[in-house]
């Protein structure tokens, strides 16, 4: 596979939802450590609200993305449920003139996803969120020009940003309250940018 | 788990179905969508429009402040959850009177965010629209990051005086204007004694020791300040306030605003204790109030606990904590 079109788009979102429902209650293991313990069950229900939502019939990356990212947020307006929809319509943007995506345009997607999420938040990588699985992942795939390996390795490089979550100190929302008793624990949220990462690569790559 | 509801996870609906049923007149579902309280009566043409947005669990916060001389409208979320952008976004339309609307709300993650997508979409729309979020509680961040601070009961005043301007027709750039200074002069801080239960969670997702007071706590069970042995209402008054004052200093002849507010599970007469010490406390050093409000006003269910909030005044925020307001839940004809 060298290019993803719209319908594969559609088709990998049919993946997040299955792995969100997956790693429900593993997800919400890992937030009730220090965030208030819906980050599962938000994910699940948001990702599977794009699969019954108007998102499912547009014709283009901008409007499918906008609609994608309109729909989580309603099911689950929760912190991540937002910042979803920030970078779903910040990623549609970057690529809104594309007709279909290779590894670079991939890694603009991604690159566009976490500069809005980063503009309105006023976050960072480092700080123990999402970005530091995705930053890691849009990396890889904007330096590729195969899809197949730029996929590949982007997952691997967002698994080890997740897992990097570990050593870092919570900044924002409610684990910031909790500081320095965050450090050890994985990041939720950066476990949840993996996932994106992983379906896209067993998608491409089986 | 003890409550007196149906279903959990229809506590935020069948509250807000309730209050429609009682209140008709003043207030509506826009479009039907009990998510999006606004005002049923008549809005003076030309007015700027004031609005909020937060989760349920806070009555009368947030959609309670909805009437004449307050806000115009409201979206409304589930227990201790922000709505959705596109909530807000809808409410944000149905209340723009084609003057301006000011976005009036509590500084939380979830809140800011999705007010921010919702503007966004607005200005999408060529609707002008301003956001304030509102920072009162001293105890959630030392001065130097003030504005990490999480708003408690501070927020009715704020609704107060930037309903109050926009009821006096002053343009919107003037609303932002007074709400700022009000916001610039306004402070809050709390205890709480007990936790609150989530509906849906079923149980307390926090604990208080039986003979401990959680000072600082904020309205969601955040933590606070320190977990000290349970004190005296003077005592108890007097760590607020001197927090209080501390972070804003009042001298000598200042008048203020004064509100002693209950969570949901601390009775009023233990609020008119508190009053009469926070009064003796003002007195001593020199300052008077000017207006009070005890009661329940921004609440965590069945929390027991209380907040202080004091309003620096000058002239002009008198003139607007007088300014008539009327809604379902709050007037100060009496106070």
């Amino acid at each position: 596979m060298k290019k993803l079109n719209l319908n594969d788009i559609k088709e990998i979102f049919r993946i997040i939802s299955k792995k969100m429902d997956e790693n429900r209650d593993y997800l919400v293991e890992l937030d009730s450590k220090a965030g208030d313990g819906d980050l599962g069950i938000s994910m699940s229900a948001g990702f599977r609200a794009v699969l019954e939502s108007e998102a499912m019939e547009m014709d283009n990356f901008k409007r499918f993305f906008m609609n994608a990212g309109m729909a989580i947020n309603e099911a689950s307006p929760s912190s991540l449920g937002t910042i979803m929809f920030m970078g779903l319509l910040g990623g549609g943007k970057a690529i809104a003139s594309c007709e279909d995506l290779g590894s670079r345009e991939l890694g603009e997607f991604f690159r566009g996803w976490a500069d809005a999420i980063m503009t309105k938040t006023g976050s960072k990588a480092g700080e123990k969120t999402i970005l530091d699985a995705v930053l890691p992942g849009a990396e890889v795939l904007l330096s590729s020009d195969d899809l197949e390996d730029g996929i590949k390795k982007a997952y691997e490089a967002s698994e080890k940003g997740m897992l990097s979550t570990k050593e870092m100190k919570a900044v924002h929302g409610r684990a910031a309250y909790y500081q320095e008793k965050s450090i050890g624990l994985q990041d939720g949220g950066a476990t949840v940018g993996m996932l994106l990462f992983q379906s896209i690569n067993e998608y491409i790559n089986g | 788990m003890k409550k007196i509801i149906n279903a959990p996870e229809n506590f935020s609906r069948e509250t807000v179905e309730g209050i429609l049923l009682a209140h008709p007149d003043r207030l509506k579902a826009l479009n039907g969508d009990l998510q999006i309280v606004a005002r049923n009566d008549e809005v003076q043409e030309g007015k700027v429009s004031v609005v909020t947005g937060g989760g349920s669990g806070h009555l009368p916060v947030f959609l309670g402040y909805v009437g004449k001389g307050m806000l115009d409208g409201c979206a409304v979320g589930n227990v201790f959850a922000s709505p959705s952008a596109n909530k807000m976004f809808k409410m944000i339309e149905g209340c723009d009177y084609g003057n301006g609307v000011l976005c009036l709300y509590g500084n939380y993650g979830g809140d800011n965010m999705n007010f921010d997508m919702a503007c966004e979409m607005a200005e999408m729309e060529d609707m002008t629209v301003r956001q304030i979020r509102i920072k009162d509680d001293v105890a959630s961040a030392p001065k130097e990051q003030k504005d990490k601070r999480r708003a408690v009961a501070g927020l009715v005043y704020a609704w107060k005086i930037a309903g109050a301007a926009a009821d006096k027709m002053m343009s919107l750039d003037e609303v932002c204007r007074v709400t700022e200074k009000a916001l610039d002069n306004l402070r809050s801080m709390g205890v709480a004694l007990t936790p609150c239960i989530v509906p849906e969670a079923g149980k307390p997702t926090f604990s208080i020791g039986e003979n401990e007071m959680e000072v600082g706590m904020g309205i969601h069970g955040e933590p606070g300040i320190e977990v000290r042995e349970k004190m005296t209402a003077a005592e108890t008054v007097k760590v607020l306030l001197d927090k209080i004052t501390e972070d804003m200093p009042l001298e000598e002849g200042t008048e203020v605003a004064v509100m002693v507010n209950g969570l949901g599970g601390t009775p009023l007469e233990e609020l008119y204790i508190c009053y009469k010490e926070a009064y003796e406390y003002l007195e001593e050093i020199g300052v008077s109030i000017y207006s009070k409000y005890i009661g329940e006003f921004a609440t965590s269910m069945e929390m027991a606990g209380m907040s202080i909030s004091v309003l620096k005044l000058d002239d002009e925020l008198k003139t607007l904590v007088d300014h008539e307001a009327s809604t379902p839940f709050f007037t100060n004809y009496n106070r």
